[in-house]
């Protein structure tokens, strides 16, 4: 039985539609036109390995072709390809847009690769990287969905992490300190978002940099948690500390957010700030770690419920139910004790399960009322 | 976040300009450089981009270019004639290559050289087995670039 007819179903037993309107909504739903989502994702899914074949080809040296030749051969793709995405949006042709937009950008990686080898260039990954990442910002801003600019942060970000740690010139700023370096790339992508929003609106760069904010700020908290007894320089936590307090200063000014969820997120980002300045303190206790990140996700929820977020918000709850997990494991030891701890978290989770399943709307509807 | 017509052919015109640009830049570079012979060493990694490529030491003939106590430097220039190193440009020096030193090994960005996927592991061998040397094309500035790889003094390729 498919999702509509499942609804359909359940809307006619509780007495909110009768069979007539079930009915014409059956016919309505049929007569629209089929979700193109099969259609984006194949095309874009095509348009990724077209280019990593592309990229493949040119890794494999063909010698015998002379340099020119494949330089022009090159720039002539790039041109066919740029064009295609210009064409495409002049005839309103979305996917074929973005099909165009991302083998575009991927020839550009491509290209730099083919130079690369040609004049030998000695220089590392990340150096393509974040050349990469400078010359197709634009064109990622371009894209309505939000793929392109979200392949296009992911590399970015591990090109200016990698740079951080790599980078001679960086080295005095970061000290190749990898928690330092961890703390400052959640809130480069806050402050990414931020910038993005207030230039750009609710773009498909503002999600990505925000969907990359959540993602990169978990990776952090297990960074922080690892790195408990690693006392950095302090020094080295200042390009965190500047972007801390742009975050902290662009959530306040932010409209379309309660006192309550600016004060929720502040909350986010003082238990973030306090995550990484543990060691500090000389405090290793795991316990007081793993009570950081606790908070941290039960805020991060809280303030996702007041958005009516509930998707993200089951997913913290769930990291918050796996943390609580975690925890248990580092806080007793020996075969039996966690033998008889596995069967009670076991249980304690499917419970857990068995009592959202219930009371998940009621609660939801606490958590965004208790925040606004 | 880009909306206009204009704006988006701005946006996919910028790649290409800078990738022609450096792709000329380097051409330029590699023709009118003054031309130097360099002795090297190495082994065969893989790089994910650009495909196979042969790293190498390459021995300039100077002792302890990176020596200075420091662990890296930005900025270090080698004299090829007369032999020096200093951390600025030098003068009275005929040709000299601009580099960093990282980890206590100098680096000039010719380190590379990148070969055929078929070719790579007998190339390896030659350069282990003989003797093997770079040709590099060096600017006014001090930036090198790599043109030949040379086993016995013979291009590569000629094998």
């Amino acid at each position: 039985m498919s999702k509509l007819e499942k609804q359909l179903s359940e809307w006619i037993r509780s007495g909110l539609i009768g069979k007539d309107q079930a009915d014409r909504i059956r016919t309505h739903e049929a007569t629209r036109p089929e979700s193109s989502w099969v259609l984006s994702g194949l095309l874009l899914l095509g348009a990724v390995i077209v280019a990593t074949g592309t990229v493949s080809l040119i890794a494999a040296n063909w010698f015998t072709i002379p340099d020119a030749v494949k330089l022009v051969a090159d720039l002539l793709l790039l041109l066919g390809l740029g064009y295609g995405a210009f064409r495409s949006q002049a005839s309103n042709r979305p996917l074929h847009f973005e099909a165009f937009l991302l083998a575009f950008i991927l020839m550009c990686l491509a290209s730099i690769g083919l130079i690369s080898q040609i004049f030998h260039t000695g220089g590392k990954l990340h150096q393509a990287i974040l050349l990469w990442s400078l010359i197709t910002f634009a064109a990622a801003s371009s894209a309505r969905t939000l793929l392109i600019p979200f392949l296009w942060t992911g590399a970015f970000l591990s090109g200016i992490a990698t740079a951080a740690i790599e980078s001679i010139a960086l080295q005095p700023v970061f000290h190749r300190s990898f928690p330092a370096v961890f703390m400052a790339i959640p809130l480069l992508c806050a402050a990414l978002t931020i910038i993005s929003k207030n230039f750009g609106g609710e773009s498909a760069s503002t999600r990505a940099f925000r969907v990359w904010t959540i993602l990169s700020g978990l990776t952090a908290l297990s960074v922080a948690e690892v790195h408990a007894l690693h006392r950095d320089i302090t020094s080295a936590y200042f390009p965190a500390y500047a972007l801390w307090a742009f975050a902290l200063w662009g959530v306040w000014q932010a409209s379309g957010y309660t006192r309550i969820q600016k004060g929720l997120v502040s909350g986010v980002l003082l238990v973030y700030f306090s995550s990484f300045h543990l060691p500090f303190l000389h405090t290793s206790l795991p316990v007081i770690y793993a009570l950081h990140t606790i908070i941290e996700l039960g805020l991060m929820a809280v303030f996702l419920a007041s958005l009516k977020e509930r998707a993200l918000f089951q997913t913290f709850l769930t990291l918050l139910g796996l943390r609580f997990l975690i925890l248990y494991f580092q806080a007793f030891g020996g075969l039996a004790r966690t033998g008889f701890g596995l069967i009670l978290s076991g249980m304690f989770v499917i419970g857990l399960g068995v009592l959202w399943n219930r009371y998940r709307k009621p609660i939801a509807e606490w958590a965004e009322s208790w925040a606004q | 976040m880009i909306q206009s017509r204009k704006g988006l052919l701005l946006a996919l015109a910028f790649p290409v300009l800078v990738l022609s640009s450096l792709t000329l830049y380097r051409m330029v570079s590699l023709q009118t450089g003054r031309e130097i012979v360099l002795p090297v060493s190495g082994y065969d990694p893989r790089d994910l981009l650009s495909g196979h490529y042969l790293t190498y030491r390459v021995d300039y003939g100077v002792e302890g270019i990176c020596n200075s106590g420091e662990h890296s430097l930005n900025s270090v220039f080698v004299c090829l004639e007369p032999k020096g190193i200093s951390t600025t440009p030098p003068e009275n020096c005929t040709v000299y290559i601009q580099g960093s030193c990282r980890s206590g090994f100098f680096e000039a960005g010719i380190e590379r050289f990148y070969v055929p996927e078929d070719q790579a592991t007998h190339l390896e061998e030659l350069i282990r087995s003989k003797a093997a040397s770079i040709r590099a094309s060096v600017g006014r500035d001090g930036r090198a670039q790599v043109k030949d790889l040379l086993i016995d003094g013979k291009s590569w390729k000629d094998q």
